[in-house]
Formats: structure tokens, sequence, C-alpha cells
């Protein structure tokens, strides 16, 4: 079924869609559609799950963290200063082994207050044990979205879904919504062997000594790291079933590419434009989006990028006293290949509390690329006024 | 299909056993246990009525159990429901939190309930016939506690119609003939037998009532008592109940425009109103302030919104001798002094402040006594009233008495409880095989410190409890932290315009869904309603849900006596006690 | 590719007017792309949203600058706002107006002007209230009809699909619309 959905509702769609059983969360624009159609969902009767109204982003974590470890498939959705308030109930999540799935509306963290896109709120969760996917399209959400349950469940790690404010979530676009009974072959019920049940109680998250601590993190980085080849697993099942597929990186047209511009979010889809067009030109750029940002796709990345020139990494972000947070990840990626296979990285500051970018503000990005031999520092901003 | 890997269970901070080998019970050295406890509401009430049981089942919509156990306690809610003074409701620990619960109003629609149906004959199971002399509230409920009892039973009264001071004393705006016809013949449908128009000492004698098993005497008390100033049965004076008398059988007596109505009850607030309806202008003198008046707060509001006006801190003193006869009160000002028995300050008149107030008529609404002269002598007595025991004994083996005519609060509700009382009374009299006789103590049959409970005396209680203790429970042991703040579904008080000069109903009652909403604002007080906040909160899910009576099993082998469910459940309904005593 | 821009004012539908003409473009075969002014919006602010469509998927996520065509809600947009700014040279206005097209002097010299008087025809089809007529089913209906790159019977459906409430009048207005268009010189219709 197609259907011109704003990205927002095909959040609620995919949440729907894959019979998700208990929903708690807090509105926050501009994230609030997402929750606004599923209450209304349940409500209708049209998904037939919990859902729990409470009076903060740290209860609506805590609500998701205590469904969640009854076993019940769960999912909140949050933005900016809300997914901060999160903070402390995301480790805990993360720790617990808790395979809830949020999609966080990409907003800028205040002050100045400010509700457009800007990828500093999610990105400041990086260490908290969350898997972290970017999309690009409302379709990508929609698919990420369900995917998201399964991957989650596989490896016992809870996932955040990204998208992009206003871009994606306020954007109309056509999006094949897939029909339940396939999805409900790809998808099966949660099961789990470790539940809060009554008639079998355990003790959970009690002290955990340092003869234990280590090894629990160790389980949960092996996880994280194998969620790399599970995800890969999850694509070619859904490729099978609806015949499409993202990647944890997507390159783009970067065979021969002496340039190649890395990318998240919806500023990927329209420096595909801007390759296209420069390709016509003959200028060889290529693309690298990354939709897995945790756990890093370090491998990936080094056969996409090693062997170009130079890399321009866009990043709508910063790292205050360093610099793109992307960036920063590449470079310390492509540190330990071999010297010459070692592009130059470039990393540019881009719209930030949703500044929009613009074919024409990437295309200044590529021409700057190529005139400079060196980058005069590690955060180039593009477009500040003095 | 190919399926995604599945795989084993994630390291995390998890018990691998199960913890139920962690016997945690053996940690404790306090135990809690479920005590149901007795509410406020219970042990204010003068009738002894179940009022937290009755207002539970209606919350979940049972009205034919709440009916029921309303009808175990008392015979005519639809009346007290109007009528009484709902000292319920000035204990009700709501009031302490947001407002009390609005039981006369619950108990008013369910009243009206039962007076749609007829009552099924009372099964004769006794070959005792009771005389009951008086059919004011304390006979009625005698003779109806008696009839269910089995006992055969006559009631005599001594005007053409039954009812006593509740068809005579009480005006027609707060209680409609027609619910007391319907009352009347309920209770005859019952099989309450009436002889009126007799009246001892006059139509019958005391020694005709000799021929039947037990008397109970319930005459009240007519006699208006007396300001003690001169001339005060002359011709401009009344008292308050003869006023009320006339009124009530349809005359409409010439008292002039200027009225003073001297008292501060119920009376007096009746009298004024009265007044106001047959078009004069009523002034009520009361010696204290308005703070100290006996009379129902709901009244006196009504009352001042349908412009009866009020003399606070005045007490009579003389009559004024105008220039054309009697026309006026001299009065003077008092100041309250110190608390007095009546743990009220006592008024004291300030010298020199004496005021005279016009009048054509005075109503005197200060209080009655009984005339207990057709009885003999041998019957003890203290002053005007008859001395009886906690069952309505008097001296005479098969004489009881209740009511105003003994030392009672004088109210429709006592009243109904001094009935129930004498009821049992002669119950055990008659048959003293009901009860164990060490069972007998009248304190067991009571809530706490109230009234004794029809249902204790036939050992039928059909509320399970568990492990009752005979006490209150006070706000303090509540956590009204799981309480929300809920209006009350107040009266509806017609408008004051629509009360002038019509003896219509003034307060229209509350619609069942209103009563249900009412009823559930209770807090259940020191009840167990299985809300489950025990079970919920217990740290170590030592709590279950239990089968029949026991509503929920704590597991002992687990429970570590942290007082966590005592300390939270809402309405003290659970305790603590020490190990091993 | 082609871009459009809508102005109203908070309340009118102009938000809502994207979507139906985004869906009616996708119903003809297009892709599309529709969205708000990001922010914040108030019931009588001047308010815009844009729509993008193209026979390939739209790549571009970014605002539209450079229009080819604008929509104008209400006509006391036309001079408070510069609903012109960055419109293409000889790129179209419609505007909702009881006025014909000449009335806009100023504008034709640089702009292609159409205009209907959706207002009245949506009040005649009792959408919305006298005082605020919600004119955005009337109005894309008369679009349809005025630039030829959307089938009317696309607008109709998109808005059988989209509005819940009071489905059938919204179609009619469309429709009157459709027939009420004056162009320069000449009036399609007389309502």
């Amino acid at each position: 079924m197609n259907k011109v959905i704003v990205g927002n509702h095909a959040v609620s769609w995919g949440v729907k869609l894959a019979r998700t059983e208990v929903i708690s969360a807090y509105p926050i624009t501009p994230q609030t559609q997402i929750v606004e159609e599923l209450s209304d969902m349940c409500a209708r009767g049209a998904l037939n799950a919990r859902f729990i109204k409470v009076e903060s982003e740290h209860s609506a974590m805590a609500a998701c963290i205590g469904a969640s470890a009854a076993g019940v498939r769960t999912f909140t959705a949050t933005s900016s200063q809300g997914l901060a308030l999160m903070h402390e109930l995301l480790h805990w999540a993360g720790l617990g082994r808790h395979p809830i799935v949020m999609a966080n509306v990409n907003r800028a963290m205040g002050p100045g207050w400010n509700i457009w896109t800007d990828q500093n709120d999610s990105l400041s969760q990086r260490d908290t044990g969350w898997i972290q996917l970017y999309c690009e399209t409302n379709q990508e959400v929609l698919d990420t979205t369900i995917q998201a349950f399964k991957l989650a469940e596989a490896v016992n790690i809870p996932v955040m879904i990204i998208l992009d404010a206003f871009f994606l979530s306020h954007t109309s676009e056509p999006v094949d919504i897939p029909d339940q009974v396939t999805v409900d072959r790809f998808l099966a019920q949660r099961e789990t062997s470790i539940k809060l049940d009554v008639a079998d109680p355990h003790a959970f998250n009690a002290l955990v000594r340092p003869d234990a601590y280590m090894e629990m993190r160790k389980d949960q980085q092996d996880w994280m790291r194998r969620a790399k080849t599970v995800y890969a697993e999850i694509e070619t099942e859904w490729k099978a079933l609806f015949g499409r597929e993202y990647g944890k990186i997507e390159p783009y047209r970067t065979d021969d590419a002496e340039l190649i511009l890395v990318t998240s979010g919806t500023v990927t889809s329209t420096t595909r434009h801007v390759v296209d067009q420069m390709r016509e030109r003959g200028t060889r750029v290529g693309l690298v989006k990354i939709k897995m940002f945790r756990p890093f796709p370090t491998d990936d990345i080094r056969r996409a990028l090693s062997g170009a020139i130079k890399v321009a990494v866009l990043d709508r972000n910063i790292s205050p006293g360093r610099s793109g947070i992307f960036a920063e990840e590449i470079r310390s990626a492509l540190y330990n290949i071999p010297m010459d296979d070692r592009p130059k990285i470039f990393g540019y500051i881009v719209g930030l509390g949703g500044r929009d970018v613009t074919p024409a503000v990437i295309e200044d990005i590529v021409e700057q690329t190529q005139i400079a031999t060196q980058p005069t520092r590690e955060d180039l901003w593009v477009g500040v006024k003095p | 299909m190919k399926q995604t890997t599945r795989y084993g269970p994630p390291r995390v901070a998890s018990s691998t056993t199960s913890t139920v080998a962690n016997q945690t019970g053996s940690w404790k050295y306090i135990r809690p246990f479920y005590q149901d406890k007795i509410a406020p509401c219970n042990a204010a009430c003068p009738v002894g009525i179940d009022i937290e049981a009755y207002i539970a089942l209606i919350r979940e919509g049972r009205w034919q159990g709440a009916r029921e156990l309303l009808l175990q306690e008392n015979p005519l809610p639809a009346i007290t429901g109007r009528v009484c003074d709902h000292p319920c409701e000035q204990a009700c620990n709501r009031s302490q939190f947001d407002a009390a619960v609005s039981i006369h109003a619950v108990e008013r629609v369910i009243g009206d309930m039962i007076l749609q149906t007829p009552p099924a004959r009372a099964n004769s199971t006794s070959t005792h016939t009771i005389a009951v002399v008086g059919s004011g509230p304390a006979g009625l409920a005698c003779a109806y506690h008696l009839v269910k009892l089995g006992h055969d039973v006559i009631v005599i009264e001594a005007a053409a119609e039954p009812g006593g001071m509740l068809r005579l004393g009480i005006p027609e705006f707060r209680l409609p003939r027609r619910i007391l016809d319907q009352q009347i013949e309920w209770l005859e449908a019952l099989g309450v037998c009436f002889r009126t128009n007799t009246e001892l000492g006059t139509d019958i004698a005391w020694e005709d009532l000799s021929k039947f098993d037990a008397v109970f005497l319930a005459t009240g008390a007519h006699s208006g008592r007396m300001i003690g100033i001169d001339e005060e049965d002359g011709p401009t004076f009344m008292s308050g109940l003869d006023f009320l008398k006339a009124v009530n059988v349809g005359q409409r007596p010439s008292i002039g425009r200027e009225i003073l109505v001297i008292g501060g009850g119920n009376t007096a607030i009746d009298c004024a109103r009265t007044v106001l309806r047959l078009g004069a202008d009523p002034l009520v003198v009361y010696r204290r302030t308005r703070n100290e008046m006996p009379a129902i707060e709901q009244e006196i509001r009504e009352a001042e919104s349908e412009g009866v006006r009020f003399q606070f801190l005045s007490a009579p003193v003389s009559v004024r001798h105008g220039e054309s006869g009697t026309r006026g009160l001299n009065c003077i000002r008092m100041e309250l002094g110190p608390v007095d028995a009546s743990g009220r300050r006592r008024p004291v008149p300030v010298t020199g402040s004496e005021f005279t107030i016009a009048s054509d008529t005075i109503i005197k609404a200060i209080g009655e006594t009984s005339q207990l002269d057709y009885l003999p002598v041998a019957l003890e007595r203290e002053g005007t009233s008859l001395i009886v025991g906690g069952l309505g004994e008097t001296n005479i083996h098969t004489v009881f008495a209740g009511g105003d005519m003994t030392e009672d609060t004088r109210s429709v509700a006592f009243a109904l409880g001094a009935g129930k009382r004498g009821a049992i009374g002669i119950d055990r009299l008659l048959r003293p095989g009901r009860r164990q006789p060490d069972e007998l103590a009248v304190e067991q049959l009571k809530f706490a410190d109230g009234n004794v409970s029809m249902a204790r005396w036939m050992s039928s209680d059909p509320v399970a409890r568990a492990a009752p203790v005979n006490r209150v429970v006070s706000f303090d042991e509540l956590n009204v932290n799981h309480f929300r703040h809920l209006a009350r579904n107040e009266d509806r008080t017609t408008m004051m315009e629509e009360n002038q000069g019509s003896f219509q109903e003034v307060n229209p009652g509350l619609t069942s869904e209103d009563a249900i909403t009412e009823a559930g604002r209770c807090f259940n007080c020191g009840v167990c309603n299985g809300c489950e906040l025990c079970l919920i909160l217990c740290p170590d899910i030592a709590i279950s849900r239990g089968t029949g009576e026991e509503r929920f099993i704590i597991d002992m082998a687990h429970c570590k006596g942290c007082g966590i469910c005592v300390e939270e459940c809402p309405r003290g309904a659970m305790a603590m006690t020490r190990e091993g005593l | 590719m082609r871009e459009l821009r809508i102005h109203g004012r908070g309340g009118q539908g102009a938000v809502i007017a994207s979507k139906f003409l985004a869906v009616a473009f996708f119903r003809d075969g297009k892709w599309v792309q529709s969205f708000p002014a990001f922010g914040v919006e108030r019931r009588g602010a001047p308010v815009t949203a844009f729509l993008r469509l193209d026979d390939d998927p739209i790549r571009l996520r970014c605002e539209i600058v450079n229009p080819d065509d604008l929509i104008v809600l209400d006509p006391t947009l036309v001079g408070a706002v510069d609903v012109t700014g960055g419109l293409k040279k000889r790129g179209s206005i419609l505007i909702n107006s009881p006025h014909p097209p000449e009335t806009y002097g100023e504008l034709l010299k640089t702009f292609e002007v159409a205009t209907v008087d959706a207002s009245a025809i949506a009040t005649r089809h009792g959408i919305g209230s006298k005082t605020q007529p919600i004119v955005n089913t009337a109005i894309v209906g008369a679009f349809a009809a005025y630039s030829g790159i959307v089938t009317l019977e696309s607008v109709c459906e998109a808005i059988e699909e989209e509005v819940p409430l009071h489905t059938g009048r919204n179609v009619d207005a469309a429709k009157e619309a459709a027939e009420a268009v004056r162009t320069l010189g000449k009036v399609k219709a007389v309502p």
C-alpha cells in the first residue's frame, strides 16, 4: 500500500506493524506526531498495545525498561532535551540489555531554544550502549523501525532510530507500507528467556562486584560488535521479502572517486543529487552514507574510503573543543590502515540548528576540498556569519 | 526462508538461580497481617449502620447487596437520608482530606429505591407478641427489628396516623408526607401491625399491656420547655412543637407578621422556615453564636438563603407591654463565657444591654420534655426521663424503653438506634438461646464505641472481615498519598424564590449515577477492599491473591517483615505483629 | 522538477493544501515531497507550505527558495508579505480573490496571475465558518484547472482520501472552483 505520509507517521506505522505491546512516551516537538498517531491507533483498537502516559521522558524510559524486562516488545520516541533527560536510564536500558526501540527525531540542543534538526542530541548518547541508525527517507524510517525490533531482540541491545526534524519528521512523501502478513513472517513475537516473572523469580540489576562487572561489559561489547553481522542478516531477509536494503553504510558512485563525501541523515539525499550533477560534469566525486553509527562499522568504512585521495565529512553536529563527531570517528577508523591508503580527512561543520544544507553548500564544500591540499583545521565551519 | 540466528541470553546482572531459594522470611522479627478495623462513620452512626460496607457495594453498582446491608440495621433509610444530621459525615476521615463523603445523599438514593418495591412478609418464627407504644422512629425501629427477628408486634399510637415526631415535628419541605406514608405502608407489608387513635392511659390501661410478652415504650417528649420569664404561657407565646404539629396536620395558625423564634436547634430552624412559608417574617433569637447552634449546618445554610434572619447572643428577659397589648419581647445581649458541661462556651448576660424586639407571636423552640404521668410509678426515672440499660431494659423485667423519653440525644437517628437496642433486648429476653451467654455483652455488638449491630447480634454479617478489631481507624492511619482529590457531590437545593410559600421538598437528592460516583470517594477506612497495592508493592513478591474469603495470602517464607505493605495500605487495613508472639 | 509554494494564514489550511496536491500528483504518477515551513505556527499569522514534484524520486532535501508556482490563500497577504520573493520569472501565481487578475497589475509585469473566489465558493459549500472559510479544497481544485499539471480527478480523490468530515462538500467546492478560475482577459465561467 502506497501512502503519502510524514516521516513521523512512518515511525508510527512501523511500530504498529511490529505489533508493539507497550508504548510509553512524553510529547516533544518535533516528535509529537509519532506518539499522537500511536495513541490514536491504540484508542481505535488498530494497535493492541498498552499506552502508558507519563510525566517526563525519564519516566517514559523507566516504564519502557519495566515493560521490556517483563518480556514484551516496547517502544518510545523523543527528541533533543527529552532524550537528554533520559540519559541515566539509557545506560540502564543498555546494560540491562533491554531490547527497547526508540525513535529520536534529531533536534538541536538548547539554549538558544531551537526546534530544528541537528545531531547533537543523539550523538551525545553515543556511549550509553544503544545501537544508532540514521535514516535518509521516510521509507527507510518505516523499514528501519520494523528491522530495529528484530535487531534489538536478537542481540538484546536497545536500538535508536534517528530521523531529521522537519526534513523527515514533517515532510510528506510516498511510502510503501508493507502488509501485516509479510511483516509477521519477518518479525515473530518477542521471546526471551530472561524476564521478570513472579512464577520464576530472579534478582535483577543488584550489586555487581569488580570481579564480574568487566565481564558484563565485555559481553555487551561482544554483542554490539556482532550486531553488525546480525543487521546484515536481517537486511538480507528484509530484501527477500520487500525488495529494499540500505546497508550499515552505503557507498554511492565511489568507484574511481578521488573525493568521497561522507554524510548521514537527510544531507545524504541532497548530496546524492550534487554527486550526480558533478559526475555529469566529469568530477570524480562519490558519497558514503553512514546509517549505522553504533556499533561503528569500522571495516565497512575502511573498505569504502581507503584508496580515496580526500574525504570530506559533513557533520551536522559538533563536539565542542574537538570537531565533527563523524569526522572524528572516521579519522580514528582509518588510522591503522596502511599509510598509502589513508585519505586526507576534511571535517566540515554544516547545518547546525536546522540551517539549510542546500546543493550550493555541498558544491562549495566539494570545491574547497578539491583546492586544498591539507585541511587547515579539523573543524571547517561552513557558512558561519562573521 | 532463513531466519535470523537466535542467540542465548545476554550476560546481565541477574541471579542464575531462582530467588525462591532465598528464604528472606527468615530475616523478619515482625510480620504483617490483614486486620480490618472500624471506619469512623460506622462508629459515629447512632443507628449502628455498617456504612463503609454498603458504600463499598454501591461503588461496585451492587445495589441489591447494599440494600440488604442497610436494611439490616436501618428500617427508614429514605427518611434518615433526608432528615438525619449525619454525624457519620462529621466523623468521615475524608473531611480531613478534601470533603466528607456525602453519605446521607447516597443513603437517600437507596432508601428511595427500597420504597419502590414492598418487602416480603417476614416469617413469624416465635410465639411471642410484643406491644410497642409510640410510632415515632424509636417505636418503628423496635417494631421493625422485632418483626424481622420473627416476633409478632403491635404498635399502639395515640394519633390518627403512625409516624410520631416524623409526621408531626418535621416540616413537609424536609420530609414529604408521601415518603413517610410509603415507609409506613412498607413496614405494614413486612408485618408490622398498627393500632392508631389509641392512647395509653386513656384508650387502654397500663394493665392491658400485661397480656403482651414484652412492651417497648417510645412515647417521646412533647412538652415544650419553658424559658423562665413571666407571662410566657400568654396568648402570644407558642411552643415550637405545637406550631409545627399544627402546620403539619394542615392548619394555618394566625400568627401575625413579626415572629420571634427562640432557640437554636433543628426545631427552631424548622419553625423559622415554616413561618417564612406562611408568609410571615421570622427572626431567630439565640443566646450563643451561629457556631454553637445545634441545628444541622445545612439546614441553617438553607434557612439563611431563604431569608430567615438571626439575632445571635441575645436572650429573652421579659414581655414588653406596649400601649395596645403585648407587642414585643425585651431581650438582653449575651457574651460567651467559659466552656460549660455541654462543651460549648456558656452565654453570660451583658449588664445594661437590654433591648426590645417587636413581635406578634413568640415561638419557643428550646427543647421538649417527656410526660410520664400515665406510667406506673414503679418504673424508675430520673426527672422526666426513664432510666434504661444498654439494651433498653427498664427496672421492670418485660418492659423496655427508648427514644426521647429516655436520657438519650434527641434525634431521629438516636431514636432508631434505641429502637434497635430495645428489639435486641427483647429478643434476648424472649429467646435466650440465640446467643451464648458469654457473648451477650453489649460491647461486643457495637461498632467500636458506637451503636450495636444487628448483624453481630444475628451472627449474620454478610461482610467477610479479616481478623477484625473493634477500633476506629484515624485519619493518621491512612496513607492518603494514594487518593486523589475529588469534589463532593453536593445536595442540589432548589432556589430560594421557589421555596417562598411552598412546602415542596427543598432538596431533590442525587441521581443513582451521582451516588455511585460519590460512593467512589469513600476511603473504606480500615477495611481491605482488594486494591492490591500490598501485592504490587511487596519487594519480595511475597503476597499473592487468595481464594474464597481470604483475599490475599502472605508467603511467610519470603516476607522479610519490611512493613511496606502496611505502610502503603491506603486504608489502614493491615498491621504488624512481633514474630513468635 | 517543479517546486510550489503556498501562502496562507494559520488556520486556513495551507499545509493541508500542500498535502492534497502531493497526494494528487502522486496519484498522477509523480514523485512528490510536501512540507510546511519548518517552525512554529499561530492562527492568523502568515504561513507557508511547499511542494516538490518530479518524474524521478526526489533527492533534494532542503527548503524551496525559488518556486515555479505560487498559490495564495489570502489576498491580503499580497503586499503584506513578500509573497513573490524568489518566484521564478514568469512563474505563476494563483490568488484566492474576488477580483480579476487585472487588479494585480504590478505582479503581471513579471509573473502570470490567475484568480479564483475560493472564499465565496467555500462559504457556499459550508466549509469552515462564514468569517473564516477553509479555502484549501477549493483552491487546489482551481489549481488543477489552471495549471494543467495535475488532474482534477486526482485532486478530488486526494481530498476524499485526506478529508474525513464533509468530504462531499469539499470535493464539490474543488470542482466548482475549477470552473471559476479567471485568467488574464477572460473568465472561465461565471459562478
